[in-house]
């Protein structure tokens, strides 16, 4: 036991000394410039809520203990949605800004030249990015204290609804610090950002009117009006327990917000290898578990007796898109140009003990490994009849996907020299991987081809358990694809031999650029000749 | 102690800098000459941790910055061609910052602060916001930066950019002061006859190829190893003249005035010391030689075409 408080206490040691939060909590709260806002915001909340109680709960004429509750719990409702809309708008600004403008300012570069993990940098910006909205949530208990009266809301709701806001905030910030961590214009980035907040709030408040129930439905908690809606003290059932909600929904947010801290990382310092594997090794960490949820959605419908339709609506479709799309966005915004592909080492050896320690850079070797255990982990699952048989397609279909991605994104990187385009050309092509054969699955669908078939050659519909062989099929050939991208060698030069020279001897300098053309010699050598 | 062993980088087929080779002691001061493009930065980048390089390294009193970049960035301070420095901070926070990132003991930190802002006359600007300084001063500041966790080796890329002739005097008196501490100081610039007055080492790069490393005068003289030489006399110069013929050390004799005899002349410093004591001997009324000037910008020219990457 001590040693774990040992633990905390280090690590709570660490965040209060973090050169970043202290550098910006001096920038930030310094002068009359917080304080402004916080009291502007107090009198504010003060204002709108001794003017709900004076004229709906005075005048209002509600006299019975029940009416006035009602009205309690709605005031309550009202600045608990007015304080998610902050949750929402201002870690997530924060976060957005704040790598990128370091970046701008040229700063960031000091920063990783420091002996500093990308991480620490990054926990300093969180806390940074959070600190303002956790002051403001803190600072608007005495004005919620009101709606404790008669019974309106609890105490333990008031105060597990901020503990989750707090967490939320931070989830939040960290979406914006991921988005920034990798974009050089603040503009992009907090359009970025706000999407990711959407998407968030989207599956928070998709859970938490779904119909279906189990521990998923911690999910919830990743909204703040979701969380207001669905309150915090909701048992999630994880297998034989039950977690309170707001427990679960720390869980999550806290599972959240460690998923795309890893991913910020290696934009922070791409040259870390380490880095690198452990942001795609939570990739990796990510797949199963969307693959895995996809089957346990499946398996829950199957027995329904609407499953066609109640499936997509209640489970494989949105755990496929949130899932897939989040694994997308990684790899698209990983992607690189030439430029910066080149600085990764091509080291390919294969070195055991490295990769159990951690201390390899072989991300090749290590993907190996990985994908090796989960192989030999389906095998084994597979002979001794603990996996059934329909789930090993689907499975092998989740890994296959992430590395046909992976293999487009290193296809496209070496093919393009600058980053933005190495992104966008990786959207396009990830997406028309999966859209083409939709179109054409559309276009058969209107000639009254049977619906299996349909599903089974639809790149997502076939993870259908009805259709079990089809999601094998279809990993192997993304299998396929990956490794065909993975290993595809660039042959084509993308501009002809050419010298540039700056004349320098008049009083404008001419800048004059000389394209080669090859000639062939007498004696059968090609050679450059200046045109 | 700096080795740099065959830095290569490539960017794609391009190939930025091509086996880039050299060694610095501790208290030297090595100046990097090349025009715009030729690898200078690309160079500095890479021995400061900031770019991989293709091929090849460097190692820091031993530590290779390949294998060990962390350990390598705790022993060096870079200072890039941009300021890198925040508006809305105090000059010590900003010091404080970066003392912390380095992670210098938290007890020392106000000490170390002091030391650096005095060392770059800094001292009575310590509470003010780093916006108010003149550019002189946020470009001391960003060398007291890199000061601030007591690096061997100093990067400076381009430090004299921008500053009035003042201010590049101090800059020049301060990179003294740190190389007689035992530093390594690698300066880049385009201000070569600088370079020349506090650098004890250059080397010239074009196209990513190091032309020449090695000591000023030495380089000088490996370029240009005839130096144009003006005698002045009190009269008697021709037959000063045929006196100098004779010497094995003079070449292309030109008689100016009847008071000046202009010569090339290929030697050491001891053996044109000795012909003038011959002179002198002779019963020359020798007044003065002079060296036809032929410096640093005149060795850049000879051995460089202008071409850029």
């Amino acid at each position: 036991m001590p040693n774990v408080l040992h633990w905390f206490a280090d690590r709570w040691q660490g965040l209060m000394n973090n050169p970043t939060a202290i550098r910006d909590s001096r920038i930030q709260m310094r002068g009359r410039k917080g304080t402004t806002v916080i009291s502007i915001y107090l009198v504010l909340m003060i204002s709108i809520v001794l003017y709900f109680y004076q004229t709906m709960v005075l005048r209002g004429g509600a006299t019975d203990p029940a009416g006035l509750q009602d009205l309690l719990r709605n005031l309550y409702r009202l600045i608990m949605g007015a304080l998610g809309a902050t949750v929402c708008l201002v870690p997530t600004m924060m976060g957005a800004f704040s790598v990128v403008m370091e970046r701008s300012r040229r700063t960031l570069e000091l920063i990783t030249l420091a002996p500093i993990r990308p991480h620490e940098y990054l926990v300093g910006k969180l806390v940074s990015s959070t600190r303002f909205t956790s002051v403001l949530l803190l600072a608007g208990l005495p004005a919620l204290a009101i709606t404790l009266a008669i019974g309106g809301a609890t105490p333990l709701d008031l105060i597990t609804t901020i503990i989750l806001y707090v967490s939320q905030a931070i989830t939040f910030a960290s979406v914006g610090l991921y988005v920034s961590s990798f974009l050089r214009n603040p503009i992009l980035s907090i359009v970025f950002s706000g999407m990711g907040i959407f998407c968030l709030n989207w599956i928070g408040l998709g859970v938490r009117y779904s119909e279906n129930t189990g521990w998923w439905h911690a999910l919830t908690y990743l909204s703040p009006f979701a969380t207001m809606e669905s309150g915090t003290g909701l048992l999630m059932p994880f297998g034989p327990i039950g977690i309170p909600g707001w427990i679960a929904g720390l869980g999550v947010n806290a599972l959240v917000t460690l998923i795309f801290l890893s991913q910020a990382a290696p934009g922070i310092d791409p040259t870390d290898a380490t880095l690198v594997r452990r942001s795609r090794l939570v990739q990796l960490g990510l797949t199963v578990t969307g693959t895995l949820a996809m089957l346990v959605m499946g398996a829950q419908s199957f027995g329904q007796s609407d499953y066609p339709l109640n499936s997509p609506n209640n489970g494989i479709g949105i755990v496929a898109s949130v899932f897939g799309g989040i694994i997308g966005l990684f790899m698209v915004l990983g992607a690189r140009g030439d430029d910066d592909h080149a600085r990764y080492r091509a080291d390919q050896k294969f070195n055991i003990r490295e990769i159990l320690t951690g201390q390899a850079s072989t991300l090749y070797a290590y993907g190996l490994l990985h994908y090796g255990i989960v192989v030999a982990g389906l095998l084994v699952g597979a002979l001794a009849g603990w996996l059934p048989t329909p789930h090993i397609g689907p499975l092998l279909y989740g890994f296959a996907f992430i590395t046909m991605m992976r293999g487009i994104v290193e296809f496209v990187s070496k093919r393009t020299e600058s980053v933005k385009s190495a992104r966008a050309l990786s959207l396009v092509w990830i997406a028309g991987m999966v859209l083409v054969p939709s179109v054409l699955v559309g276009l058969m669908s209107t000639s009254g081809d049977s619906a299996d078939r349909l599903l089974a050659l639809h790149p997502v519909l076939a993870l259908d358990p009805r259709v079990p062989w089809a999601s094998f099929g279809w990993g192997m050939l993304f299998l396929l694809v990956g490794y065909l991208f993975k290993t595809a060698r660039v042959k084509s030069q993308k501009l002809p031999a050419h010298i540039t020279t700056v004349d320098i001897s008049g009083e404008t300098p001419i800048i004059r650029t000389d394209f080669l053309s090859p000639i062939r010699t007498e004696d059968g050598d090609e050679q450059h000749l200046a045109n | 102690m700096l080795e740099v062993i065959d830095l290569h980088k490539n960017y794609g087929k391009f190939a930025a800098v091509k086996g880039v080779s050299f060694e610095l002691m501790p208290g030297d001061v090595f100046g990097f000459i090349g025009s715009n493009g030729a690898g200078k930065t690309t160079t500095i980048r890479m021995i400061a941790t900031l770019l991989e390089p293709t091929a090849g390294t460097a190692r820091l009193n031993g530590i290779d910055i390949v294998k060990n970049p962390m350990a390598v960035r705790t022993m060096l301070g870079y200072m890039p061609d941009f300021f890198g420095l925040y508006d809305d901070i105090k000059v010590w926070e900003y010091l404080d910052y970066f003392a912390r990132l380095y992670r210098v003991k938290r007890q020392s930190i106000p000490d170390k602060i002091d030391e650096v802002l005095s060392l770059t006359n800094l001292g009575i600007k310590r509470n003010d916001y780093v916006q108010h300084l003149s550019r002189g001063m946020q470009q001391r500041l960003c060398l007291a930066r890199c000061l601030v966790h007591d690096p061997s080796l100093l990067l400076l890329d381009e430090p004299a950019s921008g500053l009035d002739p003042r201010a590049r005097a101090e800059l020049k008196d301060l990179i003294a002061a740190l190389a007689s501490q035992g530093k390594i100081v690698i300066v880049s610039s385009h201000i070569l006859p600088e370079l020349a007055d506090f650098c004890n080492k250059v080397g010239i790069i074009e196209r990513g190829d190091l032309l020449e490393f090695g000591g000023v005068d030495e380089i000088v003289n490996r370029v240009r190893p005839e130096r144009t030489l003006r005698l002045h006399l009190l009269e008697r110069s021709t037959e000063a003249a045929q006196w100098l013929e004779a010497s094995e050390h003079v070449h292309g004799l030109l008689v100016g005035t009847t008071h000046e005899v202009r010569f090339k002349f290929r030697g050491s410093m001891i053996e044109q010391a000795e012909m003038v004591t011959g002179l002198v001997h002779a019963g020359f009324g020798v007044v003065g030689l002079k060296d036809e000037l032929f410096d640093l910008e005149d060795v850049f020219l000879q051995i460089t075409t202008g071409a850029v990457n």
